[in-house]
C-alpha cells in the first residue's frame, strides 16, 4: 500500500512545522530579556502558553501526518519545511528543517505534552523562588532545543541542537547555583556528555566525509520517491541520505584498514557513543544520578522523559545504518541490556527518592536500547517496542518524578526514611504515584505492561534468549525497588515531624499528576505497531502473548512480593539481609565505585601523567611566546601611535609620502 | 616687429610647457600646505593646487581636443567646488579664531595620541582642558 | 524615474531648511520628522528603481552595485538622524553647548547623503568629482559643528586641510586621465595602456581614495576628526564615509581602471595588510572610545578592500555584504555610545565599567555589536569576514589571510576590552546613566536584531550576491 503525497501542497500545520520549535524560542527571548524583569508571574504564563501552542501545532501535525499516511500503512519520511543554511560547495549544503515521520511526530508529542505539564507543575512548585522567571526562560530554551533536535532532518542540525540541549540541561541542573553540589553536578553532566559527544562528532564527520565523497555532487543516492517527499534536494548530511540503502550498501563495503571491521561499524559505534552519553548508558551513566541536584520538575522533564531519550531517538533515527552494520547493533543491545541490569541493582539500595528514580530511568533507557539492539530490518518489532516504551515511560516516569517532587515539596527532604505514612496526608499524590509504580512494574492493564511485553517478545522472537532472560530479571528488580520506595514513602508511620505536617500539593501541581496518571493508564492501548514502523515489514503485535506475559507478570509479582515482605512493618528484615550481604551491599550502595574509578583515572592518572606536564609546557612555552607577542603588539601600538602627532601638516606630509610610495609600488610592479 | 616679441611668438608655449607650469604650481601649493603656519595661508596653498589641476583640464582640452568643451566645463565646476571648499574652510577657521584667538595650525594639537600638556594663548575652554588633562592622567594611571 | 531617490533627498534637505525658518520652538521637532520621512521615502524610492538603467545619455547610470550602495547610504543616514535627534533637541542629561539649529544640521547631513548617492551613479568625471565634493564638504562643517568646543573646531580644521589636499590629488589624477583618453567619460579609461603618466594618475587617485577610506598612511586625520566631531557624526563618518570610500574605489578601480584590476591586486593586498595591522595595533593603546572607534574603522577598511582582490566575481558582493553587516554592527554600537555620552558625558573606555549591571539591555546590545565587529560566529560580522577572507584566499593571497587571521585576534582583544569593562569591572562610582530615549532604544533594538539576523539568515547575502554577480561578470575583463 503506497500513498502518494504532494509535498508542495500540504496543510497549514505541515507547511509551518517550524512553528513547533519557534514558539518556545520566541518565548525564551521574550521572557529572558523583557518579561522576567517586569513580572515573575507573567513569565510563567507566557512560557506555559508558548509550550502549549507548540503542543497544539504538534497535534495538528500528527493528525495531518496520519491522515496522509493512515495507521497500518507505510510511513514515509517527509521534510515539509526546510531552508538552506550553510552551503559549503555545490552538492554539499546543510539545511535547517523539520522532519516529519512517525518517530519525530511521537517525540514532538511527548516533548510538548510533558513540557506543558511540567511548566504548569513548576508554576506551583517553584513559587517563591527568586529565580522563578529565569527558571521558565531556561525551561523554554530547553524545550526549543529539544524540539529542534527532534525535528532535525540532518545530522548536523541534530548535532547543533544536541549540544544546545546539553547546555540547557547544564543551566537547569546548576539552577541553584549557590549550592556547590548543584554546580559540580552540572559541570559533571556537561563534561561527561561533552566527552561522549566527541565520539559523536567524529562519527558525524566520518559519515559526512564518505557521504559526500562516495557519490560526489551529482550521483543521486536515493530513490526519486524519497526525494519527492522533501522540499529541498537531498544533501549528504541528511538522515534520508545517510540511511538510504544505496549509500549504506556502498559505505558498508568499506573496511577500516585491515581489521576486518567495516568503516560503517566504526562510524556507527562512534555515533552510539554520543547516544550513550546523552542516554547515560554504562559507563557514561555517572552524570545522571548527580543531575538530580536540579529542581525536580527539571528531572521530570529532562532527565526522565525527554533529553535522556535523545540517545534512543538518535539510534532509532539512524537505525537502518545500525542494522546494516550488525556489529554496531549488537553493541547497542548489550550495552543497553547491561545498563538496565546494572542500574536496577544499584536502584535497590539507594535511599534518596530521586536517585532511585534516576537509576530506574537508567534501567529503562537500557531497556529501550536493548529493544533497538535486538531489532532487525526484517523483523522490526523491537524498533516499534522501543518507541512504544519510550512513549509509555515518558508518561509514568514524568509522573513518578512529579509525584516525588510533590512529596519533597511537602517534606523538604529527599530521603525516603524521612517520609512514611504520607498516603493519608497526600491522597492524590499517593494514588497517582501508585498508578505509576504499577505501570513501571509492568502490571496489566497499565501501559508499562504492554510496552515491556513487546520488548520481551522482540528479544525472544529474534533469538536473543540471554537478553530475554536478563530483561525478565530486570523486570522483577524494577518491581522490587519501585515498591520499596513506594512503601517506605507512603505507608507505615510518620517517621519525622515534617512528614507529620505534610499536606497535599496545590492544584497547579496535582492537576498535571492526574493528567499523567490517566495517560499512564491508557497509553498502553495505543496500537503502536500501526503507527510506528520502519521498512516495509510491519510490526504487528498480535494481542497479548501469554508465553511472555505470564513470566513477566510472575517476575513483577515476585519483585512486589519481596518488597512487601521486607518493607512493611519495622523494616528490620531488610536491614538483616543487608547486613548478611555485607561487602556486596556496600559495593552496590556505593554504585560499584564507578565514580571513584573515574576520579582515580582522571585525578590520579590523567592529571598527574598528562595534564601537569602539558600545563607546564603551556605556561612556560605557549604562554611565554603568547605574552611576548602580546607585548610586541602593544609596543607596536605605542610605536605607531607616534604618527598621531596632532599636527595636521605632518598628516599631510604622510599623505604626500604615501602617494609617492604608491607610485613607486605601481611602477615597480607594472614596469 | 620687435625681435623680442617675434622670438617669443615663434616659441609659443606648447603642451609640455603648460604641463610643467601646472606641476610647478601644484608643487608650490603642496609646499605651502606643508609649511605655512597660518591656516588661511594653507587654504591659499590648497587653492593653488586645485587651480593647477583645473588648469590641466583646460590645457588638455585646448591641445588634445580643441573641438569639444568637456575639459573647460570641468574647470568651471572645479572653480565652483573649490570656492565652496574654501568657504567652508574659512567659516571653520573664523569660528575657531573667535574661540581660540589664533589659527596657527601648530597649536591645533589638543587631540593627539601621546597627549602632552596643552599650552597656548587665547580663550581656552577650561572645562575641556581639564577633561583632557584628566584623561591624560587616567591613561597614565593604567 | 531613476534619479528619484536623489531628488527626494535633495528636496527634503531644502524643505528642512525652509521649515526650520518657519517652525516655532515648540514645533521644532518637525524638522526631525521631515528628515526621517524624507529618508524613508527615499529608501522606498531606491527599492522602486530598477537595478539597471541610464539617464542623460549614459552620464547617470543605476546598476545593481550602485543600487545596493544607495540603499546602504539611505539606511545609514536614517539611523544617523535617529542618533542625532536627542542631542540636537537638547533632550539629554548632558547638554551640548553651541549646537546650532537642528534644521541646518539635517540639511547639511542630507546633502552629504545625496552626494554619496550621486557618486555611485556617476559615469563621467564632472559628476564624479562634484558629487564626491558634495559628499565631503558638508562633512567638514558637521565635524566642526560644536562651535564652543575646541576639539570640534580643531577637528574641522584638520579635516578640511587634509580633505582639500586629497581633493587636489584626486583632481590632478583625473586631469591626467582626461589628458590620456581625451574623454570625460569614466568608461573610456578602461582601455588605457600603461605609461608613467597613467601610473602617476593612478597613484594620486589611490591617495585620494586612501583619504576617504582611511587606508594607511592616509588615515592619520581619522582619529582626531572622530574624536572632535559630535558623537552622531562620528558614527556617520565611520559608516557612511567608509561606504563612500568603497563606492569611490569601486568607481575608479572597476569602472575607470577596470583593465588593471588584476595587476593591482598586490598593491591592494599590501594596503589591506598594513591598514588592518596598524589600525588594530594602535587601537590597543587608545583610551577614548571615539578614537578607539576611529582605529576600529581604519582596521575594517583593510578588511573591506580585500573584496577588490583578484578576478573574482564574488569579491564585490562579499564586500557589499560586509558593508551591510558593518553598518548594522557599528551603528548599533554607536547607539550605545551616543546614549552613554548624552546621558553622562563620559567618553573613555574605562567609563563603561559596570554597564551590564546598571543598563543590562544596552550592555547586551553593545556586546553583540562588539562581537559582530570582532567577527564572532554566528553574528553577521563573522559571516562577512568569512566571505572576504575566502575572496582573498581564492585570489591566491594566502599570506594576507594569515595576517587577517592574526588581526582578528588582536581585534577581538580590543573589543573584549570594552566588554570586560562592561561586564567584569565594578560599577562606575558616579552613578548610572538615565535610561535610553525611545529613538535610541528603537535604533539599538532594530540594528541589534539586524546584525544577528544577517548572520543567521542567508537571504540577504544571497540577494546581494544574486543581483550583483551577473552584472560584474559582464564588466570584469576575462
Amino acid at each position: 500500500m503506497t500513498t502518494e503525497i504532494d509535498i508542495q501542497h500540504l496543510g497549514f500545520a505541515m507547511r509551518h512545522a517550524w512553528l513547533v520549535p519557534a514558539f518556545p524560542l520566541v518565548s525564551f527571548v521574550l521572557v529572558a530579556l523583557f518579561i522576567r524583569p517586569l513580572s515573575q508571574r507573567f513569565s510563567a504564563v507566557v512560557a506555559t502558553l508558548a509550550v502549549f501552542s507548540s503542543w497544539v501545532v504538534a497535534c495538528a501535525i500528527a493528525c495531518e501526518y496520519y491522515r496522509l499516511c493512515p495507521p497500518g500503512g507505510e510511513h514515509p519520511v517527509l521534510v515539509p519545511w526546510a531552508f538552506e543554511w550553510l552551503r559549503y560547495q555545490p552538492g554539499f549544503t546543510v539545511n535547517v528543517g523539520v522532519i516529519v515521520d512517525p518517530i519525530s511526530v511521537l517525540l514532538m508529542l511527548v516533548v510538548t505534552t510533558v513540557s506543558t505539564l511540567v511548566h504548569i507543575y513548576s508554576s506551583g512548585y517553584m513559587k517563591g523562588d527568586p529565580g522563578y522567571g529565569r527558571f521558565f526562560a531556561y525551561l523554554n530554551l530547553f524545550t526549543f532545543s529539544m524540539l529542534g533536535l527532534v525535528a532535525a532532518p540532518n545530522i548536523v542540525q541534530m548535532y547543533v541542537f544536541w549540544e544546545l540541549v546539553g547546555v540547557s540541561s547544564f543551566l537547569l541542573i546548576g539552577f541553584y547555583y549557590q549550592k556547590p553540589s548543584a554546580v559540580s553536578a552540572s559541570k559533571k553532566a556537561f563534561i561527561v556528555t561533552r566527552f561522549a559527544d566527541l565520539g559523536f562528532l567524529i562519527g558525524v564527520l566520518t559519515l559526512g566525509y564518505f557521504a559526500f565523497n562516495l557519490f560526489g555532487a551529482t550521483a543521486p543516492a536515493v530513490s526519486a520517491r524519497t526525494a519527492a517527499h522533501c522540499t529541498m534536494p537531498l544533501q549528504p548530511m541528511d538522515f534520508l541520505y545517510l540511511t538510504s540503502p544505496e549509500f549504506l550498501a556502498k559505505f558498508g563495503a568499506l573496511a577500516a584498514g585491515s581489521t576486518g571491521i567495516t568503516l560503517l561499524t566504526v562510524a556507527m559505534v562512534l555515533v552510539f557513543m554520543g547516544a550513550a552519553g546523552k542516554s547515560a548508558m554504562f559507563p557514561l551513566h555517572i552524570w545522571l544520578p548527580d543531575a538530580m541536584e536540579g529542581p525536580t520538575p527539571v528531572s521530570a522533564l529532562i532527565h526522565a522523559a525527554t533529553m535522556v531519550v535523545a540517545g534512543v531517538y538518535l539510534v532509532a533515527r539512524m537505525f537502518p545504518a545500525f542494522a546494516v552494520s550488525g556489529a554496531a547493533l549488537l553493541v547497542v543491545a548489550y550495552v543497553g541490556a547491561f545498563t538496565s541490569l546494572f542500574a536496577a541493582v544499584i536502584g535497590t539500595t539507594q535511599d534518596d527518592i530521586k536517585r532511585v528514580l534516576a537509576f530506574s530511568t537508567l534501567s529503562q533507557l537500557g531497556y529501550m536500547m536493548l529493544a533497538l539492539g535486538v531489532a532487525t530490518m526484517d523483523s522490526p518489532l523491537g524498533y516499534t517496542a522501543s518507541m512504544f516504551h519510550l512513549f509509555t515511560h515518558a508518561c509514568f516516569k514524568a509522573l513518578l518524578f512529579l509525584g516525588a517532587g510533590s512529596v519533597i515539596h511537602a517534606v523538604h527532604s529527599n530521603e525516603i526514611w524521612d517520609m512514611g505514612g504520607l498516603r493519608k496526608k497526600m491522597p492524590i499524590t499517593h494514588i497517582t504515584f501508585l498508578i505509576a509504580t504499577l505501570a513501571i512494574s509492568g502490571f496489566w492493564p497499565l501501559s508499562g505492561f504492554f510496552s515491556k511485553d513487546e520488548i520481551l517478545a522482540s528479544a525472544l522472537a529474534n533469538g536473543h534468549t540471554f537478553i530475554f532472560g536478563l530483561a525478565l530479571f530486570v523486570a522483577g528488580l524494577t518491581a522490587f525497588y519501585m515498591f520499596r520506595i513506594y512503601l517506605v514513602t507512603f505507608w507505615g508511620d510518620f517517621r519525622t515531624d515534617k512528614a507529620h505536617h505534610a499536606h497535599e500539593a496545590p492544584p497547579l501541581m496535582w492537576i498535571p499528576l492526574v493528567i499523567l496518571a490517566v495517560l499512564s493508564v491508557v497509553a498502553g492501548y495505543v496500537p503502536m505497531g500501526k503507527f510506528v514502523s520502519i521498512g516495509v515489514e510491519h510490526a504487528e503485535h498480535h494481542g497479548i502473548n501469554f508465553a511472555i506475559a505470564i513470566p513477566a507478570t510472575i517476575a513483577a509479582l515476585l519483585g512486589t512480593g519481596t518488597a512487601l515482605l521486607l518493607y512493611t512493618g519495622s523494616g528490620s528484615r531488610a536491614d538483616a539481609i543487608a547486613r548478611s550481604l555485607g561487602g556486596v551491599h556496600t559495593l552496590i550502595k556505593q554504585k560499584f565505585y564507578i565514580d571513584e574509578v573515574y576520579l582515580f583515572i582522571t585525578h590520579r592518572l590523567i592529571f598527574n601523567l598528562v595534564s601537569r606536564p602539558i600545563a607546564w609546557f603551556d605556561r612556560a612555552v605557549v604562554d611565554g611566546s603568547m605574552n611576548a607577542s602580546a607585548w610586541a603588539t602593544r609596543a607596536s601600538g605605542y610605536l605607531f601611535s607616534w604618527m598621531q602627532t596632532g599636527q595636521v601638516q605632518s598628516y599631510s606630509a604622510w599623505f604626500a609620502c604615501g602617494a609617492m610610495l604608491v607610485l613607486l609600488v605601481l611602477w615597480a610592479a607594472l614596469i | 616687429m620687435n625681435p623680442l616679441i617675434a622670438q617669443i611668438a615663434a616659441h609659443s608655449p606648447g603642451l609640455r610647457d603648460w604641463l610643467a607650469l601646472t606641476s610647478v604650481i601644484f608643487s608650490i601649493g603642496l609646499y605651502g600646505l606643508l609649511t605655512r603656519r597660518n591656516a588661511v595661508g594653507i587654504l591659499m596653498a590648497v587653492e593653488l593646487m586645485l587651480n593647477s589641476a583645473a588648469m590641466n583640464f583646460v590645457i588638455f582640452n585646448r591641445f588634445c581636443l580643441p573641438a569639444r568643451m568637456d575639459g573647460s566645463v570641468m574647470a568651471i565646476f572645479v572653480i565652483a567646488v573649490a570656492a565652496a571648499e574654501v568657504v567652508v574652510g574659512m567659516a571653520i577657521f573664523v569660528a575657531l579664531y573667535r574661540y581660540r584667538g589664533t589659527v596657527d595650525v601648530n597649536q591645533m594639537n589638543t587631540m593627539q595620541d601621546p597627549v602632552i600638556s596643552i599650552e597656548g594663548p587665547g580663550d581656552f575652554n577650561r572645562e575641556v582642558m581639564k577633561n583632557i588633562n584628566k584623561q591624560y592622567k587616567s591613561r597614565h594611571d593604567h | 524615474m531613476l534619479m528619484l531617490p536623489e531628488i527626494i533627498v535633495v528636496v527634503t534637505a531644502m524643505a528642512v531648511l525652509v521649515a526650520d525658518l518657519f517652525l516655532t520652538e515648540r514645533l521644532r521637532m518637525g524638522v526631525t520628522w521631515l528628515s526621517l520621512a524624507g529618508l524613508a521615502v527615499a529608501a522606498g524610492a531606491v527599492f522602486a528603481t530598477p537595478m539597471n538603467g541610464s539617464m542623460f545619455g549614459g552620464q547617470f547610470v543605476v546598476d545593481a552595485v550602485g543600487w545596493w550602495f544607495k540603499l546602504f547610504f539611505v539606511i545609514s543616514g536614517f539611523f544617523t538622524v535617529l542618533l542625532s535627534m536627542d542631542l540636537l533637541h537638547g533632550r539629554t542629561t548632558c547638554r551640548m553647548r553651541g549646537i546650532g539649529s537642528p534644521g541646518e544640521y539635517y540639511t547639511v547631513l542630507l546633502f552629504t547623503i545625496s552626494g554619496m548617492m550621486y557618486l555611485v551613479s556617476a559615469r563621467d568625471m564632472v559628476l564624479l568629482y562634484v558629487s564626491l565634493e558634495l559628499a565631503t564638504i558638508p562633512l567638514f562643517a558637521l565635524a566642526a559643528w560644536r562651535r564652543e568646543d575646541i576639539r570640534s573646531g580643531e577637528a574641522g580644521l584638520k579635516y578640511v586641510i587634509v580633505g582639500a589636499l586629497a581633493s587636489a590629488f584626486i583632481l590632478y589624477g583625473l586631469g591626467l586621465i582626461y589628458g590620456l583618453t581625451g574623454q570625460i567619460s569614466l568608461d573610456a579609461a578602461r582601455v588605457l595602456k600603461g605609461s608613467p603618466a597613467f601610473w602617476f594618475a593612478a597613484a594620486m587617485l589611490t591617495a585620494g581614495i586612501g583619504f576617504k577610506l582611511t587606508l594607511v598612511p592616509f588615515h592619520l586625520w581619522a582619529a582626531d576628526v572622530f574624536e572632535g566631531a559630535p558623537m552622531p557624526i562620528t558614527a556617520y563618518l565611520s559608516v557612511a564615509s567608509k561606504g563612500t570610500g568603497l563606492a569611490f574605489m569601486f568607481q575608479l578601480f572597476f569602472r575607470m581602471m577596470g583593465g588593471w584590476v588584476h595587476d593591482w591586486a598586490l598593491m591592494i593586498a599590501l594596503f589591506a595588510a598594513v591598514t588592518m595591522t596598524l589600525g588594530n595595533c594602535v587601537a590597543i593603546v587608545q583610551h577614548n572610545i571615539k578614537r578607539f572607534m576611529a582605529f576600529s574603522a581604519i582596521s575594517h577598511a583593510g578588511v573591506f578592500i580585500m573584496g577588490f582582490l583578484g578576478p573574482h566575481d564574488y569579491g564585490v558582493p562579499a564586500m557589499l555584504f560586509y558593508l551591510l553587516a558593518y553598518i548594522a554592527s557599528t551603528l548599533a554600537l554607536f547607539a550605545g555610545i551616543v546614549w552613554y555620552s548624552n546621558e553622562t558625558g563620559r567618553e573613555t573606555i574605562r567609563d563603561y565599567r559596570g554597564l551590564s549591571r546598571t543598563n543590562p539591555l544596552m550592555a547586551l546590545a553593545m556586546m553583540l555589536a562588539l562581537f559582530s565587529l570582532a567577527g564572532i560566529p554566528p553574528l553577521s560580522g563573522f559571516v562577512g569576514k568569512f566571505f572576504l577572507f575566502s575572496v582573498a584566499a581564492g585570489a591566491g593571497f594566502h599570506w594576507l589571510v594569515g595576517i587577517a587571521a592574526v588581526n582578528s585576534t588582536i581585534a577581538l582583544y580590543n573589543y573584549l576590552r570594552i566588554v570586560r569593562e562592561m561586564y567584569i569591572e565594578p560599577v562606575h562610582e558616579d552613578g548610572p546613566a538615565a535610561p535610553a530615549s525611545w529613538s535610541l532604544s528603537i535604533t539599538t533594538a532594530v540594528l541589534t536584531t539586524a546584525l544577528v539576523l544577517l548572520g543567521i539568515i542567508p537571504f540577504f547575502y544571497n540577494a546581494i550576491n544574486g543581483s550583483t554577480i551577473a552584472w560584474l561578470s559582464a564588466v570584469l575583463p576575462h
